[in-house]
């Protein structure tokens, strides 16, 4: 399930991310072309303004200066048509114009042909400003100069009205651009008779309109009434070209249309496309007054949106940086998602296995059925609850001719490291277990071998037990574990172990082996340190003291209670006591009642055949009743050997060679043992014989004569008496001389 | 009760397990048997798993014991138990053996 959502979720980053790519691509560029469109038309609306207020300002610039020159022009009327009747005044009359008003080069007066019969046909007088100083007045009209057929004197004459002239060029060789108004002149009757004109040069025209340009480059176009340049980019067009001449040569027709707009003295702009394509606007409107003049004003749409054409540009650069940053985030996080993806497998891999480990494990735990056909004779139950999927503890039993072996053990540290620890020791106790009924030999061996394999510095604290289910003789040695509790009689016990050190420490250490006897329904319950370090939300421990109170309590409600009964309330009390708290360590119980179904007899009858063979029988029967009575197993050992070699020398010598029986009474007398050897066989004191020599020599050393030697040696007491027809010996062993293991 | 011999070159190695009481006695004799017939031997006894023995017990070991001297074997018990040990004590058979 992980696995697969973890898929999905990289399929949808993947689409999601490729979703978000484009939204915002679109967004970023719809955003630009917004604010470009708003822009561009905040700049336009700027654009007219400026530069129709250009054209205002150029135009009034323009009709300023030339209204100057009409007013002088108007003003002198007067004074000629006052003195018409006097045709040399009239240089006086142009001359006093010249000099009142400095912007103009030249005036002229000039009649109707014939006018003055006495100067000719033509006449006319013209001052011209030779330099700041001096004006020259002279008569001009010739057949060379036939000024009656000039536009500035026949337009004013026949329209009867003031006119400006299109420029031209100064015929003298000053290369001076000119222009001239004309205005006609009556005499007494209101006849037109004559134009009084002023001439203006137009070298002020280039300053006032390089002044005050929209833009850096942005240029004028002058044209005149006739669709003359006046005022043009390149110099050498100026007077020689007319503006449809360079439209002409425009592919944009637009060109055209502005030529014809601007000659029928319209105002207005349009966008027109040059040769190479490059877009211009053109603002164009007549100067005004009597001019009749167009002035345009022209700047490149590069100029105009240039700026923020660049910013648009910095803008768009910006948006696919972040686009790009955008993209390398998405790829990141979709390649951390493949990460996360990888890493997930693996920890559901790691757990998926430590589950099969931790199956395994539990798997290695005996069950119950082993034990099916020694049911009446031992009670068994183990609980492990590991704190992690695998632990390091480890408990075990088997039974094997009758004994019981079993274990319990704690492997330093937790999880798999510790769990492979305990599968290994798991198998050294089974394997050398097999082989000994000797716990501390199986101990030292387990131990070596351990110390052998361990590189890794671990260690395993470990008790081990082996007990003889017909006479509950438990052998048991301890490396290094928490000692087992005993129950005996509704008394708890801690079991007196010799800590030894624990399995994996140190090669060639020397295990103490213990014993002692369980009575009928003792319970022996071992456990790991996972149960008294159980801990709180506190951090209190479960402790030792807990542990005693809480057997105890169980025990006094249930006195007959199962092994498993016990477990299950030694585990819900530590599981009230930690709560909520977490799980600190493995926790591991084994709990084992010997019910020995022999009841512990004080006295106890056998008859035995005068037969080598019914030693074995015979010495088992005086071991089991020393241990079913509490009696120590060397106590034990000891009657045993006594009684053989009594019945022995009975079975040898009582009948001779006839089969006969004998009979041996075993009775518990306070601290003693009392055993009656009875047969009837020849009469014999036994207590008579001799002690053999103990120091003699191996060679002097006779192979025989130890055997009563030994009974009286391992008893207290030896009596014989001769009671009618039988032998009787009497032995008697009290066990409270020796100090008993069990304590 | 169990008994194995094992032979080297110059050594034999004996291994008793169980009780050695008197009826075990018969049979582990018999077992010994080849013993008497070795020379020039080191005879090694190992009684680790020995938990029991009584005076027949004592009787073979002393016997085989005689054995060794005119043979040339040399007899060496091993890893008595503090039960047999005693016994050993007791009859004075601890200075007779070498006892390891």
């Amino acid at each position: 399930m992980g696995i697969k959502t973890s898929g999905q979720i990289k399929r949808t980053l993947n689409a999601n991310g490729i979703l978000m790519l484009v939204l915002a691509a679109l967004i970023l560029e719809s955003i630009s072309l917004i604010q470009y469109h708003y822009a561009r038309e905040e700049i336009t609306v700027d654009l007219h303004l400026r530069a129709q207020s250009e054209l205002l300002a150029k135009s009034l610039a323009i009709q300023y200066i030339m209204s100057q020159v009409e007013s002088a022009v108007d003003n002198h009327v007067w004074d000629a048509e006052r003195l018409v009747e006097w045709p040399d005044s009239s240089f006086g009359v142009v001359r006093r114009l010249v000099e009142q008003n400095p912007e103009i080069t030249g005036s002229a007066l000039s009649f109707a042909p014939n006018y003055y019969p006495q100067k000719g046909y033509w006449f006319e007088s013209y001052a011209v400003r030779r330099d700041s100083t001096q004006i020259e007045t002279m008569q001009l009209g010739t057949a060379d100069h036939d000024y009656t057929k000039m536009d500035f004197f026949l337009v004013p004459m026949q329209t009867d009205s003031a006119r400006w002239t299109d420029p031209y060029l100064d015929k003298d060789g000053a290369r001076m651009m000119l222009t001239t108004y004309a205005r006609p002149i009556h005499d007494k009757t209101g006849k037109a008779v004559g134009v009084l004109d002023a001439d203006l040069s137009l070298d002020w025209l280039k300053n006032v309109l390089s002044a005050n340009f929209v833009y850096p480059s942005s240029y004028h176009i002058l044209i005149s009434r006739s669709g003359q340049l006046m005022s043009y980019p390149d110099q050498d067009l100026v007077m020689r070209s007319t503006f449809e001449d360079i439209a002409k040569e425009m592919k944009d027709t637009t060109y055209l249309s502005v030529n014809r707009l601007m000659m029928e003295g319209k105002s207005g702009n349009v966008v027109v496309k040059d040769n190479t394509g490059e877009k211009y606007h053109i603002f164009y409107s007549p100067v005004g007054g009597e001019t009749g003049w167009s002035l345009a004003v022209v700047s490149s749409e590069k100029e105009i949106f240039g700026h923020y054409n660049r910013m648009r540009l910095t803008l768009l650069i910006l948006s696919f940086i972040a686009l790009l940053v955008l993209v390398f985030i998405i790829w990141r996080s979709i390649r951390n998602i493949g990460r996360l993806e990888k890493v997930t497998i693996e920890r559901e891999r790691i757990k998926s296995e430590l589950k099969v480990a931790g199956e395994i494990q539990k798997g290695m735990l005996p069950g119950n059925l082993s034990l099916d056909d020694s049911k009446e004779r031992i009670e068994l139950a183990g609980v492990l609850e590991p704190a992690k999927e695998v632990g390091g503890d480890i408990y075990d039993y088997y039974i094997k001719d009758d004994y019981l072996y079993f274990c319990i053990g704690d492997v330093s540290g937790k999880g798999v490291p510790a769990s492979l620890f305990m599968t290994v020791t798991r198998s050294l106790f089974r394997t050398l277990s097999s082989h000994t009924r000797n716990a501390s030999k199986v101990l030292q061996h387990m131990n070596d071998t351990l110390a052998d394999l361990n590189e890794s510095n671990m260690f395993v604290t470990f008790f081990l037990g082996i007990l003889d289910l017909k006479t509950g003789k438990l052998i048991y040695s301890n490396a290094g574990h928490d000692a087992p509790y005993i129950i005996e009689d509704g008394k708890i016990t801690q079991l007196v172990v010799t800590p030894n050190l624990p399995l994996g420490v140190f090669r060639n250490f020397e295990f103490a082996e213990q014993s002692i006897y369980l009575h009928r329904d003792s319970i022996l319950f071992l456990y790991t340190d996972g149960l008294t370090e159980a801990m709180n939300k506190d951090k209190q421990e479960f402790g030792d003291q807990r542990l005693m109170e809480s057997l105890k309590d169980i025990i006094r409600l249930n006195p007959g209670i199962t092994a498993k009964s016990l477990l299950n309330d030694i585990t819900q009390k530590v599981k009230d006591f930690v709560g909520d708290a977490e799980q600190s360590d493995d926790l591991t119980l084994l709990a084992i009642i010997y019910k020995n179904p022999k009841t512990a007899e004080s006295k106890k009858v056998l008859k035995l055949k005068n037969e080598i063979s019914e030693i074995e029988n015979l010495n088992a029967e005086v071991e089991e009743f020393c241990l079913v009575n509490n009696f120590s197993s060397e106590f034990a050992t000891e009657l045993k050997l006594a009684v053989e070699e009594a019945v022995v020398n009975v079975i040898n010598y009582a009948y001779g060679n006839e089969s006969g029986n004998i009979e041996v009474e075993l009775s518990k007398n306070g601290p003693e043992i009392v055993v009656r050897i009875k047969d009837s066989g020849k009469a014999f004191d036994p207590t008579k014989v001799e002690s053999p020599d103990l120091e003699a020599s191996v060679e002097e050393r006779p192979i025989g004569g130890l055997g009563l030697f030994l009974v009286t040696n391992l008893t207290d007491s030896v009596s014989y008496s001769r009671e009618g027809d039988f032998n009787i010996l009497t032995l008697i062993k009290n066990g409270k001389n020796k100090p008993d293991t069990q304590q | 009760m169990k008994t194995t011999i094992e032979t080297t070159s110059d050594t034999v190695k004996v291994k008793l397990e169980g009780d050695l009481d008197t009826a075990a006695a018969q049979e582990t004799e018999k077992a010994l048997q080849p013993l008497y017939a070795l020379k020039d031997k080191d005879i090694v006894i190992d009684c680790e798993d020995l938990n029991y023995i009584s005076s027949s017990g004592l009787r073979l070991l002393l016997s085989l014991l005689k054995s060794c001297t005119p043979n040339g074997n040399r007899l060496t018990l091993l890893h008595l138990n503090d039960n047999i040990k005693k016994v050993f004590t007791m009859t004075g058979f601890s200075t007779l053996f070498n006892i390891q």
